[in-house]
């Protein structure tokens, strides 16, 4: 079952709790992959040594059958069928596993869902087929029309050569149409056929000839595959198809020279839009809403430009600025338009247009200080340091915090209008039965201070002076430190930080969570990030190298 | 609107044009008189289920009525049910509690199923540690038996109930880590509902005939690939074929007991935007009036509303103008915090008023010698008892209609420190719709139907 094999560690860890003591702290990166799986990393978890232990051999862990995602699949269907009308945003909702919706443990089907892919597939079918002829080339009443067809938008919708048996059976079916309804109805009939099978809606990988015992190489298109909706988020482009072809998608270095051809189109810059949505929530800021007698100036489209700011910013960082980690953490820059810089009071650009905007690095550097993240982890009348600190721990440094324990009575310090939030949160401090767990986040969040609830800068609160001083615990940067961002320096000197992102996005590459089987997939990986300074995009790089990516395991009925 | 008369419906649907009363067209449910089938009630009449949610616990004090079995008082909260007084059974102090999770995921998950978490992985705002239930949902076993006869096997409605598939945004589950998700837009829901209300028979029957060839090729082509695939890889696959099978097998359906008052919806503006805070109660309305067409209709006989989701933050303005914060923040706030309970009661009253309007909605349909409200048995449960303690060990449910199986216009209140579970009301539930399982949920947890209900 996915839920429970995706997460039995995150549950140990949290029955574990804090303890009353800061050994408590415990890792994120846990959860195994695959049912029956016997190699589930604990959080004491060393990936050098683990790697050390499995030796020479490759050992490319699991490869579960993985689902287009909603965003894959209008990506695919605008491609395959020039059909821009994004039918995914009518499919349910999809789950949210270790922060991403592509986990394919987590991915669950339901009567719901295969209800809308019948309907995704016969509005595509019905657009597709409006002007039959530049769709097909020929008559549909041709069955030799017909046959070419099929052969040619099949092979593209399952993303390799149809087989005879397989173009068969979707002729059977034209049949029918023109026998009963109507020959392009028979064609519509067809194209519904191809969008519902699993050949379409899922990424099979049956594997081409053994790479070692029990570990087979990749066919071209599979691999094809795989780099396309890691980097373009959809099918493959004619480029991969054709490789695929030649059967000159096999060796490392020919896989490398795709992914640095791809990395480079605009698509990519989509693929990296979709990882920092999901990995920072970024999709929920446009809904945040703030108490209006408190945060004045703060609307529905200020909410808007502070998810653009952010997703702006990220964009510059990776693909004009270098795309090292450290500048992601600590520009002294940021993006706005004349709305947004206004509503900071920055230094105000002309127009709707969003330009790069200097900012003070004493007050703002990097991406924790800009308005989508500090809003995003407060209340609607105030900042919340607890949850500013917990998104770090949880996002930047892997750790995960088990939820205040069941049944007890929680009351938060009431708004008070001659106190700061600093001092109210003085309880967490002060109590043991918080502080075990709460001296992880508020220490950390607290250094936030300087920030309210909608991202703008303040001196005082309530008239009384901003104290921005905090502490990090359980880091390899321990120690105390003086408001964002001198936190933000921190963070992006530390190797657990760098470890983290690396952590992530081979979840997000690989479409499941790590198992000690990755051990070498990680430790490499992260020795390549290293060399490479943490430039992101050559991590990306370097995950398409690993055992994990190029090879997967035998299939075993 | 739009009125339809039962036999443009029949023939709509796609059989022959049919007049008569339903029960001589499907014949009479073969049972000796006074002992009802599964499903039907002594009568006759077919049962229907409703599950009605709100979140984040209640005020429990303005929520429990003062009294004795038959002549408490309406509290505060429920007084808006007060006109239905006969078609209730109010229950008090009943143990939700279950295991795993924190008590919002603990809550949800357990609420329906009466089961253990399961372990899982869902990053959400509260730091989740626990995964889907262990079980199916009173709902969906109650749907396998009465819901093989319609078009839909039930009907899943959401107001705004999350865009994230985790543990907190699903109620009903189809068996162990298997989430059935709502339908947050009543423009969809109406599609899936009454899409093909009006074609010709000979054109009904024509899709049908075109939708088994299309299904049953891609059937086809799942089986194929399984052959190819590993043991899990093709576990996944079937599940996904056994949702296709369930929608073929459902093309042909016709509805078997649509009512007089069956007739197509106007919703208004397909524009209104469903994800927004304020249009909150016009979405939940029509929610509430497709769930009654569809019943009506026989389009479905099981259904669900689910109004926000457990840790649900709607600002509930239209309850009282002054709210100012989300549902789930003020429900942490402690008793003496005299804004937000006064505002939380306020929540609960709105809900109670919505819940009277689906009420009178059914109550207002003509079935037999009463109403369809009274061959129907809804429940009112939350995922909580009281949102700043997360306990869920002293709930609160109101059951309504009855379906000629309950004994109504009492309240039953029990002792929390007796620990009854709620197995056992979940158990009464099933049993209600002639479905005479004997246990339900964990079993060391079920003793039995709940007492004094019947």
């Amino acid at each position: 079952m996915p839920a429970r094999t995706i997460g039995s560690w995150l549950l140990l860890g949290a029955l574990a709790g804090c303890q009353g003591n800061i050994q408590g702290a415990l890792d994120r990166d846990v959860p195994s992959g695959t049912a029956g799986s016997a190699s589930t990393p604990g959080p004491g978890f060393d990936a050098k040594s683990e790697c050390q232990k499995l030796g020479t051999g490759l050992n490319p862990g699991p490869s579960p059958l993985r689902r287009l995602t909603r965003e894959e699949y209008d990506n695919t269907v605008a491609e395959l069928a020039g059909d821009t009308s994004k039918p995914g945003k009518d499919f349910p909702p999809e789950a949210r596993a270790l922060g991403f919706n592509n986990i394919a443990d987590a991915q669950t089907v339901t009567t719901l869902l295969a209800e809308a892919y019948k309907t995704a597939a016969e509005g595509i079918a019905e657009r597709a087929t409006k002007n039959a002829s530049s769709l097909l080339g020929c008559s549909e009443t041709d069955g030799a029309c017909v046959d070419g067809f099929i052969q040619r938008f099949g092979s593209r919708a399952y993303r390799r050569p149809l087989a005879t048996d397989e173009a068969a059976r979707l002729r059977k079916v034209y049949d029918w149409g023109q026998t009963n309804t109507t020959a392009l109805d028979g064609v519509r009939m067809v194209i519904e056929v191809l969008l519902q099978s699993p050949d379409f809606l899922y990424r099979p990988e049956l594997g081409a000839g053994e790479a070692a015992p029990q570990v087979l190489h990749l066919s071209s298109y599979e691999m094809a595959t795989r780099l396309s909706y890691l980097l373009r988020g959809s099918m493959p482009d004619q480029v991969l198809l054709d490789e695929a072809a030649a059967d000159r998608l096999k060796t490392p270095e020919q896989v490398l020279a795709q992914a640095q051809r791809l990395l480079a189109e605009p698509r990519a810059r989509d693929t990296f839009k979709s990882f920092h949505r999901q990995w920072l929530d970024l999709d929920q800021v446009a809904a945040i809403d703030r108490d209006p007698a408190l945060y004045a100036g703060y609307t529905e489209a200020i909410a808007a430009l502070l998810q653009q700011e952010t997703e702006a910013f990220i964009d510059h960082v990776l693909f004009e600025d270098g795309g090292k980690l450290k500048t992601l953490l600590t520009a002294p820059y940021t993006f706005a338009n004349n709305a947004l810089a206004t509503f900071y009071g920055l230094a105000a650009p002309s127009g709707d247009a969003f330009t790069l905007v200097a900012t003070d690095p004493a007050q703002r550097k990097g991406l924790l200080t800009q308005g989508s993240l500090l809003a995003l982890q407060s209340k609607p009348q105030q900042t919340s340091p607890v949850h500013r600190g917990k998104f770090v721990r949880e996002n930047l440094l892997c750790q995960f915090l088990p939820p205040p324990p069941a049944n007890l009575v929680i009351t938060p310090p009431e708004l008070n209008p001659s106190l700061t939030t600093r001092q109210r949160f003085s309880q967490h401090s002060a109590d043991p039965s918080c502080s075990a767990c709460h001296q992880q986040m508020d220490p950390l969040g607290l250094g936030f201070e300087h920030f309210d609830a909608v991202g703008r800068w303040r001196e005082t609160e309530n008239n009384l002076p901003i104290d921005a001083t905090g502490k990090l615990v359980l880091t390899d940067v321990d120690g105390d430190f003086d408001g964002a961002a001198a936190l933000a320096d921190k963070l992006a000197s530390s190797e657990q930080v760098a470890d983290c992102m690396m952590k992530e996005w081979a979840r997000f590459t690989f479409g499941r969570s790590e198992t000690v089987e990755d051990a070498c997939t990680l430790e490499r990986t992260k020795t390549q990030f290293a060399a490479a300074d943490h430039d992101i995009k050559q991590l990306v790089l370097a995950l398409t190298q690993t055992d994990a990516f190029l090879y997967r395991k035998a299939v075993v009925p | 609107m739009k009125r339809l008369s039962r036999r443009t419906l029949l023939r709509g649907a796609g059989g022959v044009a049919l007049g008569l009363p339903f029960l001589e067209i499907m014949g009479r449910p073969k049972a000796a008189l006074g002992q009802s089938m599964p499903g039907y009630t002594a009568a006759g009449m077919p049962k229907r289920f409703i599950v009605w949610f709100t979140p984040n616990g209640t005020i429990p004090s303005a929520w429990t009525p003062t009294g004795g079995e038959s002549d408490f008082e309406f509290s505060r909260i429920l007084k808006p049910l007060e006109p239905y007084r006969k078609k209730l059974l109010i229950i008090d102090g009943v143990d939700q509690t279950g295991e795993g999770g924190d008590g919002h995921q603990n809550g949800m998950q357990g609420m329906l199923t009466g089961q253990t978490l399961n372990p899982g992985a869902f990053k959400g705002g509260d730091g989740s540690t626990a995964g889907w239930a262990n079980g199916i949902s009173v709902d969906q076993r109650i749907a396998q038996v009465i819901g093989t006869q319609t078009k839909l096997q039930s009907l899943e409605l959401g107001v705004q109930s999350g865009n994230d598939e985790n543990n907190w945004n699903r109620m009903s589950l189809l068996g162990p880590d298997q989430p059935v998700p709502p339908e947050n837009s009543p423009f969809k829901a109406y599609d899936r509902l009454f899409k093909d209300f009006a074609a010709t028979p000979a054109a009904a029957a024509k899709a049908v005939e075109r939708g088994t060839t299309v299904l049953d090729a891609v059937s086809e082509n799942f089986r194929a690939l399984q052959a190819k695939l590993g043991a899990e890889d093709k576990a996944r696959l079937e599940k996904h074929l056994q949702a296709v099978a369930e929608i073929e097998g459902r093309l042909g359906l016709k509805p078997k007991a649509a009512l007089d008052s069956c007739a197509a919806l106007v919703l208004g503006p397909s524009t209104l935007a469903v994800t927004k805070n304020e249009n909150f109660p016009a979405v939940g309305k029509l929610q509430m009036d497709l769930l009654v067409m569809a019943l009506a209709c026989d389009l479905t006989r099981v259904g669900s509303i689910m109004w926000n989701r457990s840790v649900g933050g709607a600002t509930h303005t239209w309850a009282d103008p002054t709210i100012t914060r989300g549902h789930h923040d003020m429900s942490h706030d402690g008793d003496t915090l005299t804004d937000a309970v006064e505002w939380l009661t306020k929540i609960n009253i709105w809900y109670a008023e919505q819940f009277a309007y689906l009420l009178k909605g059914l109550d207002s349909i003509p079935e037999g010698d009463g109403t369809m409200l009274d061959n129907t048995v809804i429940y009112w449960c939350n995922e909580l008892a009281k949102g700043n303690s997360h306990s869920r060990n002293d709930s609160h449910y109101v059951v309504a209609g009855g379906a000629g199986y309950f004994r109504m216009g009492r309240m039953l209140k029990f002792n929390y420190k007796d620990t009854v579970r709620h197995n056992n009301l979940l158990l009464s539930l099933v049993n209600s719709m002639g479905i005479e399982d004997t246990t339900f949920g964990k079993a060391d947890w079920c003793t039995g139907p709940l007492s004094g209900m019947v």
